[in-house]
């Protein structure tokens, strides 16, 4: 069920009606939240669901264990099932194709063919947002950072809450299981900022990352075939739709539980505005750079071990960090890249020399003008089908060629336009939801141009989030 | 400076009023666009079939007396027939309301009961269609397209049988016509920009190029002739060879609801004491002398003419006017030089008095 479907539409509307009348009796509320958010992980494959059910008894039980366990060694035993466990699924349904065919291809490279059969596992829609908040979960109540949960009702509301279930924020336990647990309260701001994330969501999805896609997906499909121009319109295309995809979805999941009264966190704190490697980790998919800071990094040693050390665990950190997002060479080469790259930086950071100020405008403007184009050809890494499409991508871009595709990079500047005013508005009220500081007389034509654009401007086909396949 | 932006707030009270009001300004700006949308569609939609359909109920809506001749069809007459040409040779009032051939004869028949319920009957009535017409149904999703609240009634909706996706199709093409031609949109949008670009050499490769894009733009007159003025050899050869696969591969066949709609034409020609003609529209000269094309013609005209033979006043004419590619768009649709030819021609075929 796609958040950008009309079928998702009715069903939200049945799912706030029933949550509405159910205000008074919180476990009558939750355990509606609870099936429906069931109905609305099986609509794509009924079967998924006992995946998700197994993982949530498995951490369920581990936790409460983890939490009455006598010793530490055997709170470490519980902790130990629920990694494995969740890893096993996650190594299992994700990886495990992965690596035969990696084993495969090694293979043949020394001349030994078909000593392995070819596996093909469907991959369950959202598996590594709920394996890692599961995870995320048994850590800290392994850490006593909050104790277990022992209602299992709030606790498997908690794991596949609908908003978030498939594509995240992956939330930490400790920001939306209490809120599971307590009544909610829908207010008039909650209601109205909730309605602005979703229709803004749903523009950047639809009109953005959508109409984006067209252009990226021409282009990717056979970069060799392309000019220096059209494979930068390409790279550019892609930046936009990813984005717009991504953010476009995290905002309409906030959107959604903001209307209902949950808090999520915020996933996006526009990441084309950073200043450096590491300030794009701090700004795009924040959910999963603050996890893999939290329980990856720091636990490695984090920077406290000097400067070798801290390299490491940088490289380490990305590199699996890549891995999260599909089993596929160029998304661990993507990852080493953004590991590279937060190295460099710190590396030139540690010079000695003069430096650009700090806090002003052309400074930061700048370092933004070095750190956007990097983050693009972040995006090539991420987006080719093969090593030699980034080959023919890094021969063919900085070639100058003949302007062409003029429509196309018209189309791609008309959709990015309107974020782009959105995004320096923003960045002037320090504030994502500047908007709703307008006059309502305004806003009310800010929505309805918003929803009039998403109509009109949609490519009519029902395209899937990208972030899904992760 | 850019350390900013990673905050959100929403401590500025909002009222359930304000919200309300918001709510009510979105909803009419939804609407406005719509409606501003949907009128910058029917002048410069690069789907030139919706213009015509839009631009002849506006000149019917807009008609303010009645006509001698009323001449329905489609857009093979919209292109053919113009009514200044019979005004100054035979002195006969007329209007074109000739539409797109997906209408039939079923869009023929709602334009004369607006008509005949407005001004009563007219002198003569003249059905003009391609000759590959008759055998398709109508298109449901079209009724939306006409401007008119009855189009999607219950009533309508029963008698076509329209229900689940066409429904949704029919509803949509009339109230929410952002969604509805949203493909038209995004093209009107496209050639916009091109306009703004580009020469007019260059914008006429890209209109041949596109063929998403109007290659010509039409002049869509008050008396309801369409008038496009440049002839286009290139796509009547090509044009050409899918007629003839099509006459290689088919037998005439008249679909259910141009048999209905032609037989309630006839019985309110009966009742109102109208004549009837049925002509063939123009035809392209190499095409309109093949053998398989005549075979058509023939059995075309047969099945008419029994299927009407009870009703007085219906004539059935099986002779057609030709044209050479120079003064063609495609093989059946005439640039505005030949159209007083035309014209000529089939006020003289269907009064030769």
């Amino acid at each position: 069920m796609l958040f950008n479907s009309w079928v998702f539409l009715a069903f939200f509307c049945i799912v706030l009606a029933l949550y509405v009348l159910t205000q008074r009796r919180l476990s009558w509320q939750n355990a509606m939240l609870l099936i429906a958010s069931y109905v609305f992980y099986g609509w794509w494959d009924w079967r998924f669901l006992g995946l998700v059910l197994l993982s949530t008894v498995i951490d369920y039980v581990a936790a409460i264990r983890i939490d009455s366990a006598p010793n530490p060694v055997a709170r470490k035993r519980w902790l130990m099932v629920s990694m494995v466990s969740n890893l096993g699924v996650l190594a299992g349904f994700k990886y495990f194709g992965f690596f035969v065919d990696s084993l495969d291809a090694l293979l043949h490279a020394v001349g030994i063919d078909g000593a392995l059969p070819t596996v093909s596992i469907v991959l369950p829609v959202g598996i590594s947002f709920y394996t890692f908040q599961t995870m995320s979960y048994t850590i800290d109540v392994y850490r006593r950072e909050l104790p277990a949960c022992t209602s299992f009702r709030d606790f498997a509301l908690y794991v596949t809450f609908f908003p978030q279930l498939v594509a995240g924020p992956i939330e930490r336990s400790v920001h939306l299981l209490p809120q599971t647990q307590r009544p909610r309260i829908m207010t008039a701001e909650g209601i109205e900022a909730g309605m602005f994330l979703c229709l803004w969501g749903l523009f950047k999805k639809v009109v953005v990352a959508d109409n984006a896609a067209t252009i990226a997906n021409a282009i990717f499909a056979d970069p060799s075939a392309h000019s220096g121009s059209a494979l930068l319109l390409g790279a550019l295309a892609f930046t936009a739709q990813i984005y717009g995809d991504f953010s476009g979805y995290s905002d309409i999941a906030r959107g959604l539980a903001k209307i209902m009264g949950f808090e999520l966190m915020i996933n996006f704190k526009l990441p084309y505005f950073a200043v450096s490697p590491s300030d794009f980790w701090r700004r795009w998919h924040v959910s999963l750079s603050s996890w893999l800071r939290d329980y990856l990094y720091i636990p490695l040693g984090g920077n406290r071990g000097g400067r070798w050390a801290t390299d490491r665990n940088l490289m380490l950190t990305m590199t699996l960090g890549g891995l999260w997002h599909g089993a596929a060479w160029n998304f661990v080469i993507w990852g080493v890249y953004h590991g590279l790259l937060l190295i460099l930086y710190r590396a030139v950071g540690s010079l000695p020399g003069p430096r650009l100020p700090t806090a002003v405008w052309w400074a930061d403007l700048l370092r933004v003008a070095v750190m956007f184009p990097l983050t693009v050809v972040g995006w090539i890494i991420f987006r080719v089908g093969s090593l030699a499409d980034l080959g023919a991508f890094a021969s063919g871009i900085g070639v100058p060629s003949a302007a062409d595709h003029e429509l196309q990079w018209a189309a791609l500047g008309a959709v990015w336009l309107p974020v782009l005013l959105m995004q320096l508005a923003q960045l002037a009220r320090n504030d994502l939801l500047c908007a709703l500081r307008l006059p309502a007389l305004l806003r009310g034509i800010l929505y309805g141009l918003l929803l009039a654009a998403t109509v009109a401007l949609s490519t009519g086909e029902s395209n899937e989030f990208i972030y899904f396949q992760f | 400076m850019l350390e900013r932006g990673y905050e959100e707030s929403i401590d500025h009270v909002t009222r359930a009023r304000a919200i309300v009001l918001a709510v009510v300004i979105a909803i009419a700006t939804v609407i406005g666009v719509e409606l501003a949308v949907g009128a910058w569609l029917d002048r410069h939609g690069t789907n030139l079939g919706y213009r015509y359909i839009a631009h002849k109920w506006r000149v019917l809506g807009e008609l303010d007396g009645p006509v001698d001749w009323l001449v329905l069809g489609d857009s093979s007459v919209a292109q053919a027939f113009d009514p200044e040409v019979l005004a100054t040779e035979r002195g006969k009032t007329s209007v074109n309301l000739g539409t797109i051939g997906n209408f039939g004869a079923t869009g023929d028949l709602w334009m004369l009961e607006e008509y005949l319920e407005r001004f009563g009957a007219p002198e003569r009535v003249v059905l003009v269609h391609a000759y590959d017409v008759w055998h398709r149904p109508l298109d449901r999703a079209l009724i939306g397209r006409v401007p008119r609240t009855w189009a999607t009634s219950a009533r309508i909706r029963e008698q076509y049988e329209i229900e689940g996706d066409e429904l949704i199709e029919l509803v949509t093409n009339r109230w929410v016509r952002i969604y509805a031609e949203r493909t038209s949109i995004r093209k009107a949008l496209e050639l916009a920009w091109w306009k703004l670009v580009k020469d007019d050499d260059e914008l006429a490769a890209i209109r041949a190029a596109d063929r998403e894009l109007p290659r010509t733009e039409p002049t869509l007159e008050p008396n309801g002739f369409v008038r496009m003025c440049d002839p286009i050899p290139g796509q009547v050869a090509g044009d050409t060879r899918g007629h003839r696969k099509f006459l290689a591969k088919n037998r005439f066949r008249l679909s259910r609801d141009n048999q209905d709609a032609l037989v309630r034409i006839a019985e309110l020609a009966a009742l109102h004491g109208f004549p009837v003609d049925i002509v063939p529209g123009p035809l392209y000269r190499r095409l309109a002398v093949e053998d398989d094309l005549e075979r058509y013609l023939d059995a075309a005209v047969e099945r008419q003419r029994r299927l009407l033979e009870p009703y007085a006043g219906v004539t059935v004419h099986r002779e057609l006017r030709a044209f050479d590619s120079g003064q063609m768009q495609n093989a059946d649709h005439i640039t505005c030089d030949a159209a007083p030819d035309y014209t000529r021609w089939l006020s003289e075929r269907v009064d030769p008095g």
